[in-house]
């Protein structure tokens, strides 16, 4: 309903398990918000990968969603993660997400029959999910989970339909970036790698919805800041401080973003069986990449 | 009978939060907008309406009180009378909290509608629900204005002695107190004007518009009792209508003028005003969910239409849809719906 207010940067907030029960930690989670906030995030996305939507369920889904709308101010976005193996399924989360406050919803493709997924299929799917949504869809490019990569044509084709409002790309790769922004031009687009955050302003995106920022708000919020007043300097500057981080998250996946939380000061928690924590020799990594 | 009249009669029943009424109109309204092509949401939030002798009983004690300590006042000097202050801000205090630990509890259910796909720039918003009262809306506010008389009146013991004098000074708020007694919710009221009318305005706003138009619905709840609704949207869904316009609807009469309540002015409420012939006031005498919603929106205006005999039958047996012919919710529709289709540009959906 209110998708252009959305844009800067967005930390998608991991979700904290409890590492006996695996119960998802809301407490830690409400504390997770408001530092991320606190520290100048512009909103944050509730069950996105790195908050291991894969994991939960729609109840735990809701109250995330709940408890997210409960701490973000009216000013920031909310997004909310509700892609799902089904077009059925993903239906329903977003209505779950929509009513418990979101602004928008941020929809995977899906992927276990992602090989089988003609390009009808993908825009069924997500025409599917658009015309039953109270609040507008971001398409999210994750080949990297899911093994489906969404043509910039498709994307075109369904916001020229109103079907979409933007896209989260987190393919990593500066030219599927660049077609994304030129294929849509009235919508919006984030990038999901810290490492080309500025890139992504310069070709002219709406921000970034960074796993990186769940550890590092301040450093993107930076270059964001830097960017906006012109700085480019500066922005250039803190980018060279801030395009190393993505490793943790490239290389290590929601463990590692949890891990470098810890390490930064925030409440990473554990991940939900079968992601299990790092080891220590890719903890000591993850501290080395963090300067800490 | 057109079908707009069908509707009113339907959603024309007392709907009192947590009543079989209230409930069925909730479905009624889901099923109007849903095929209007309206996705509906959910939000839910507590109800704890006040006991039935909460009003009387707080009225009562309260108007007592006063008198009180201020004919004591003559008699016990400064220090005798703040101490009686003292005593009834503490009973009032205790009585608060007694009505908190035993309040009923209910749950409110606010509609938020939407159509897919569109950036929702203009809330049409009107409450559902219903109460009746021993008395219409005119005589309460008559009551009330007599009680607030009552205090500069009864003030005015301090400096006469003559009783014939001090009878005609406490009398308008004693007549003002017993009026006040009498303020306690039912679900005896068909609400047809408080709110039906409205619900059926909004609905013909958007049978008139096309339905590309990015408009949202939000039909609240529990207004009767405060407008709870309203306050549960602002504090858990601000974000739906920060940088919105929000045009309240609350008693659409058949008679009467249109006016507009502006609690936020703008362009779009003002266009809204001249579409309706309606002057564009501020001053606003009984509370309405505009006065809640407007300090979280960009624009926000409250329509009402109606004169001193809409207020007399406001919360009486009386507002039922026989006396409706839904003239001036036609009027009021059709207004709308010229001010919304010029202004709301149904591709950006931004006014």
């Amino acid at each position: 309903m209110t998708a252009r207010r959305i844009a800067g940067v967005v930390a998608p907030v991991p979700t904290p398990f409890d590492s006996r029960t695996e119960d998802v930690d809301f407490a830690a989670f409400r504390r997770n918000v408001v530092a991320v906030l606190e520290a100048g995030a512009d909103g944050i996305v509730v069950a996105g990968s790195t908050g291991e939507n894969a994991v939960l369920t729609p109840e735990e889904l809701r109250e995330l969603a709940a408890v997210g709308r409960e701490m973000v101010p009216a000013s920031r976005g909310l997004v909310v993660g509700s892609g799902a193996e089904s077009t059925r399924a993903a239906r329903a989360l977003t209505h779950i997400a929509a009513e418990e406050g979101a602004d928008a919803v941020l929809v995977r493709p899906p992927g276990y029959f992602g090989r089988e997924l003609t390009r009808d299929a993908l825009g069924g799917y997500y025409r599917a999910v658009a015309e039953a949504s109270p609040v507008p869809v971001f398409a999210y490019n994750i080949p990297r989970y899911t093994g489906v990569a969404l043509a910039p044509e498709l994307l075109a084709e369904l916001a020229a339909s109103g079907h979409l409002a933007g896209v989260k790309d987190s393919s990593g790769d500066v030219s599927a970036l660049s077609a994304y922004r030129r294929a849509l031009p009235g919508q919006s687009v984030f990038v999901g790698s810290a490492a080309l955050l500025l890139a992504a302003l310069e070709l002219g995106c709406q921000g970034g919805i960074l796993a990186v920022a769940c550890f590092a708000p301040r450093l993107c919020k930076a270059v964001w800041d830097a960017f906006a007043r012109g700085d480019l300097g500066a922005a250039t500057a803190h980018e060279a401080r801030l395009g190393p981080l993505q490793e943790v998250v490239t290389r290590y996946g929601p463990p590692g973003v949890k891990a470098a939380m810890e390490i930064a000061g925030f409440e990473g928690g554990a991940c939900r069986s079968p992601l299990v924590p790092l080891t220590a020799r890719d903890l000591d990594h993850v501290r080395q990449l963090l300067g800490a | 009978m057109s079908a707009y009249a069908r509707l009113l009669a339907e959603l024309a029943v007392p709907r009192l939060v947590g009543s079989p009424g209230h409930a069925a109109v909730y479905q009624r309204l889901r099923e109007e907008l849903a095929k209007r092509g309206y996705v509906n949401l959910e939000h839910e939030f507590p109800v704890h309406p006040p006991g039935a002798l909460a009003g009387p009983a707080t009225a009562g004690a309260v108007l007592a009180w006063v008198c009180l300590a201020l004919g004591l006042w003559r008699t016990l000097g400064v220090s005798g009378g703040l101490l009686i202050l003292l005593v009834g801000l503490a009973g009032l205090g205790l009585a608060i909290a007694l009505r908190a630990a035993h309040a009923d509890s209910r749950t409110g259910m606010n509609i938020i509608a939407v159509r897919p796909r569109a950036q929702v720039a203009v809330w049409l918003v009107a409450h559902y629900d219903s109460k009746g009262q021993p008395m219409s809306m005119l005589g309460r506010l008559v009551g009330a204005g007599l009680a607030a008389l009552g205090v500069p009146s009864a003030a005015a013991l301090v400096v006469t002695a003559h009783p014939l004098v001090a009878l005609v000074l406490v009398l308008p708020g004693i007549i003002g107190g017993l009026v006040l007694l009498q303020n306690r919710a039912t679900n005896r009221s068909p609400g047809a004007v408080d709110n039906a009318s409205a619900l059926v305005t909004i609905l013909a706003t958007l049978d008139r518009l096309p339905p590309q138009t990015p408009i949202g619905v939000l039909f609240l709840d529990a207004e009767e009792y405060g407008m709870l609704g309203a306050r549960a949207l602002v504090r858990d869904r601000a974000n739906l209508i920060r940088g919105a316009t929000v045009i309240n609807l609350d008693g659409i009469d058949d008679r009467g003028p249109t006016r507009c309540f502006v609690h936020r002015p703008g362009p779009l409420t003002g266009a809204v005003a001249a579409a309706l012939g309606a002057r564009a006031t501020r001053a606003l005498p009984v509370f309405v969910d505009g006065l809640v919603l407007a300090p979280a929106t960009a624009e926000c205006v409250t329509i009402m239409r109606g004169d001193w005999r809409t207020a007399a039958i406001v919360h009486t047996r009386a507002d039922r849809p026989e006396r409706l012919t839904l003239g001036g919710s036609e009027l009021v529709a059709a207004g709308l719906a010229r001010a919304l289709g010029e202004r709301v540009d149904s591709t950006s959906g931004r006014p």
